[in-house]
């Protein structure tokens, strides 16, 4: 870090105490709170809080449905980034290529970027709906084929859509960034070496884009745990059966519908374990994907 | 072009279009549904790609029948004050810790980026508790220095401080605003400026905050404004925790205020095309924004440097 | 303009525990131009920065003339930098950046533009006044920098290696102009670089630093022709100056193998220094091998090797004797020797 140049402890403590106070107050307070009430049981009926121990995490972890919905999760986080960075790398590959079509793409492809997963799970749960959405013509041939009301495996295939839907402006954004700033003169060399399109792709962009790739994955990882959120008390509200029960879906559940703070808080302070764990490893990789330009 | 490769390019914009209809579709679907009037909907079998001329009507429906143009105002002036939050405290922390030296500045920082990390999603049981009574810590410092039983031997009742942000704007929009990403972002700008900057400014009479704002500021205008427009749509998107903590129908945002109204009787075929004029009606704003700006936006927060 | 005298008192600067400036005092006359020389690293900056007063000094008095400005804050000390990226605000026009300090020191607007006008004139900006420093050449740009540091018309005028940005050429050309600047003005200058032509062209008195001690501060023939210690020898002059184990006896200065190589009033152990251009080639007397021979057009360099092993620089001029052989003979003046004593690296005669 660069030495700083001005000294002085009055104006230093006001400019840093705003940004210090509010996420003390709105961040680190819950946070600590949510460890807080994983080893509390609040009274049944108010009035203080019991010291329980490692009572509400044995609670949790023998519980069925947190596994499950943690496998959910797990399998929600593999599936959702992949495609959706999968899809925003190809098509950042096309646009890179500034053919006509390349400025609208840009330009278009970013819009789902503003619109709120909730809205869009609104439109996508009619699109998908089995008797009035796209594949309602699909039902009157071969009846039951698609219902995402009470087929589970559709009903998350609905979900993972619409988060890609919501997930591929960001990556492809970022990911064209990155392959535009790769100098002009490198292709060009790989050119002269006979390298042709494809093989560039995967000599040159691929390995000079590793920073953006990793840069995407970081956030899409942590997102999708959050942002399904709005696509699914939208669309499919954890169901049919739970099936789309991702843990965020059902801390909101076990808190706000089962008034069960200590069960909801424990399931909190394990995410965030998990989620400041998978940022670690992140952080551990990161040496090996930079690159001097 | 370095050679001619017409399979190539002919692939490329195959996939460029895939990619576009892919994106385009769920809003064409939902404008050409807006367009039908509720029986030609139900009676249709539902979603048909026609256009029809009722879309006025279901726009008006929304206009005058639903709360969504007063939550519209709720997310423009919620989303407002998250990006302004996100920008300004990020602004003049960012400054202190690049421009000032500090011991304090590596932890500082480090307190601020761990914010990043966590989305305030992930913590919304627990900062509902906070928002309920933001004077709560009070209460415990006043329990924890017994400054409580004090007060209670003086005036005879135990002191109790309650605050409940719930249902108010800065309630809604301050949790949003903790992730610090804009520090992230001010700070590599900042030190991509020639370091004599301040020293000049020093020479020629101005001091730190002088210098923040003749100086500073008007040079940080791509970085802060692309930022803005970011946490802008950012905080208009926002669902969870308005969703918690606005339960008023007068105190939501637009995106949960049409996520209300979707959720209707089940027994009954919803007024979609309605529903489809609402998302549409709720979305205008930050895809206009986006659309518009793109350029500046991608282009201040430099994501090409990450 | 007058210049102010600056007077530097046993100042010491510290960095948590590592001591930058053990102590460092020294006096700089009114309207003098002092170039500070040094390698990178040697306390230069950190010394025209506490001058300047955007360091502060651990210890020790600075005086601007009889005033004690070391507690003084910058903008009231009556002296004004010129930096080396030149630091002008990217989002102001010409004028604006000029003008700046004067809007701050709340000058009136007639008095202002009038004082800008002025010294647009002497920097030779006008014209420029409306265009932002995006839009001006790497010349200009340094202009506007030294107009924006007179404008104030102080009497400290200092310099954080101005000239390093800008090609070779316009180096030249801006260093003429900065002299002749000088002269103008009258403002007492203090000039750091790390490019010692610069030191030699520019300066009144060159002062030379190294690990925050003054090596040598004298005028610019004096430090070439007697530097004071080894390490000044060595710093100054292009070529360097070669320097050489040697032994005072008998009359005779003798290289480590007891080869004489000039006559030589002192006895005893040495280091011998003879600067490249100073050496004569001739039909007899030192032997040596060719190892190198740089064509500089206007004269040739030669690395050469005694038969003892020594290695020597040497710069001939064009056609110099026996131009292509590998073989030559060297002869040294007494009088181009500098001794140097080997233990404390101080001159000796």
């Amino acid at each position: 870090m660069r030495q700083g140049f001005y000294s002085g402890g009055w104006t230093y403590t006001l400019l840093v105490a705003p940004i210090l106070i509010l996420i003390v107050i709105f961040f680190y307070i819950p946070v600590g709170l949510a460890f807080f009430w994983s080893f509390f049981l609040e009274r049944p009926f108010g009035g203080g809080s019991d010291f329980v121990g490692f009572q509400n995490y044995a609670r949790v972890l023998s519980d069925p449905e947190f596994w499950s919905a943690m496998r959910r999760t797990l399998v929600f986080m593999v599936l959702a980034p992949g495609l959706a960075i999968g899809i925003s790398l190809i098509l950042a590959l096309a646009a890179d290529r500034g053919l006509r079509l390349s400025s609208a793409a840009r330009n278009i492809i970013i819009w789902p970027k503003a619109v709120a997963g909730a809205s869009i799970g609104v439109v996508f749960v009619f699109i998908f709906d089995p008797f009035l959405g796209v594949f309602a013509p699909l039902n009157e041939a071969f009846p039951g084929v698609w219902n995402p009301r009470t087929d589970g495996n559709d009903a998350f295939a609905t979900i993972l859509v619409a988060q890609i839907w919501n997930g591929i402006p960001f990556n492809f954004i970022i990911l064209l960034s990155g392959l535009q700033a790769i100098p002009d003169t490198l292709t060009k060399a790989a050119a002269m070496d006979g390298a042709g399109p494809w093989r560039r792709i995967r000599d040159i962009q691929l390995p000079l884009l590793t920073p953006q790739l990793f840069l995407t994955f970081v956030l899409e990882f942590v997102g999708t745990i959050v942002e399904a959120f709005g696509l699914i008390d939208t669309m499919t509200q954890g169901g049919p059966g739970g099936a789309t029960t991702l843990l965020i879906y059902k801390i909101y559940v076990d808190g706000f519908k089962a008034y069960d703070l200590s069960g909801a808080a424990t399931q909190t302070a394990l995410l965030i374990l998990f989620v400041g764990i998978m940022v670690l490893l992140q952080f551990r990789l990161e040496k090996h994907v930079k690159y001097e330009r | 072009m370095i050679e001619r490769t017409r399979t190539v390019n002919v692939v490329a914009t195959g996939i460029m279009i895939a990619g576009i209809l892919f994106i385009l579709a769920p809003i064409v679907i939902a404008f050409l549904t807006a367009t039908l009037s509720y029986e030609e909907f139900v009676s249709g079998g539902g979603i048909r790609l026609r256009v029809s001329d009722h879309f006025w009507e279901n726009f008006a429906h929304v206009l005058f029948e639903t709360r969504l143009p007063a939550q519209l105002w709720n997310s423009v002036v919620i989303s407002l004050l998250v990006a302004f939050i996100k920008c300004a405290f990020a602004f003049t922390a960012t400054f202190a810790l690049v421009f000032y030296k500090s011991r304090l500045n590596t932890v500082i920082f480090a307190i601020t980026i761990v914010t990043v990390m966590l989305p305030l999603e992930l913590i919304v049981i627990t900062t509902y508790q906070v928002v309920a009574n933001v004077l709560m810590p009070i209460n415990w410092l006043l329990g924890w220095t017994g400054l409580d039983a004090l007060i209670e031997r003086l005036t005879g009742s135990r002191p109790y401080l309650e605050y409940s942000l719930l249902d108010s704007y800065i309630g809604v929009a301050a949790p949003i605003a903790t992730s610090s990403t804009s520090v992230f972002i001010y700070r590599q700008f900042f030190m991509s400026l020639p370091k004599d900057l301040p020293r000049a400014a020093t020479m020629d009479g101005a001091g730190p905050i002088r210098f923040m704002i003749d100086i500073l500021l008007p040079l940080s205008w791509t970085p802060l404004v692309a930022t803005f427009m970011f946490w802008f749509i950012g905080g208009w998107t926002a669902y969870l925790w308005p969703l918690i903590a606005a339960s008023t129908p007068d105190a939501q945002p637009a995106v949960v205020g049409l996520a209300r109204l979707a959720n209707t009787d089940p027994d009954r075929i919803p007024d979609v095309p309605m529903l489809m004029a609402g998302a549409l009606f709720v979305s205008f704003i930050p895809v206009l924004l986006i659309g518009l700006m793109q350029r500046q936006i991608v282009r201040g927060l430099n994501l090409s440097e990450k | 303009m007058t210049g102010t005298r600056i007077t530097i008192d046993n100042v010491t600067k510290r960095y948590d525990r590592v001591e930058v400036i053990p102590g460092l005092s020294a006096q700089f006359e009114a309207g003098e131009f002092t170039v500070i020389l040094g390698p990178s690293g040697c306390g230069k900056s950190t010394l025209l920065n506490m001058l300047a007063g955007l360091e502060e000094v651990t210890s020790g008095r600075l005086l601007f003339g009889a005033r004690e400005v070391q507690n003084v804050p910058a903008k009231d000390r009556g002296c004004a930098m010129v930096f080396q990226n030149y630091a002008l605000y990217p989002h102001m026009s010409v004028a604006d950046n000029i003008g700046y300090s004067l809007k701050l020191a709340k000058v009136r607007k007639a008095e202002r533009v009038e004082r800008i006008a002025a010294v647009a004139r002497i920097a030779g900006l006008e014209g420029y006044l409306d265009r932002r420093p995006s839009q001006l050449s790497g010349g200009q740009r340094q202009r506007v920098a030294i107009a924006r540091a007179i404008v104030r018309e102080p009497g400290v005028l200092l310099f954080d290696e101005p000239l390093s940005n800008l090609d070779a050429k316009l180096r030249n050309d801006m260093r003429i102009e900065l002299s002749n600047l000088h002269k103008r003005i009258g403002a007492t200058s203090v000039f750091v670089t790390h490019d010692q032509v610069e030191a030699m062209t520019l300066a009144d008195r060159i002062l030379i630093l190294n690990e925050g001690q003054i090596e040598q501060f004298a005028t610019p023939g004096e430090i070439y022709h007697r530097p004071r210690t080894t390490f000044v020898a060595e710093f100054i002059g292009a070529p360097a100056m070669n320097l050489l184990k040697a032994r005072g006896e008998g009359g005779n200065l003798c290289l480590a193998s007891g080869t004489p190589m000039t006559t030589v009033a002192h006895e005893g152990e040495v280091l011998a220094g003879v600067r490249p251009e100073r050496i004569e080639l001739s039909d007899a007397g030192l032997k040596a091998q060719v190892l190198y021979r740089e064509d500089l057009g206007s004269h040739h360099i030669l690395l050469v090797q005694l038969d003892s092993g020594e290695q020597m620089r040497l710069s001939t001029s064009q056609g110099g004797a026996n131009a292509d052989s590998s073989e030559v003979f060297l002869h040294i003046p007494p009088d181009a020797v500098h001794l140097f004593d080997p233990e404390t690296q101080q001159r000796i005669n």
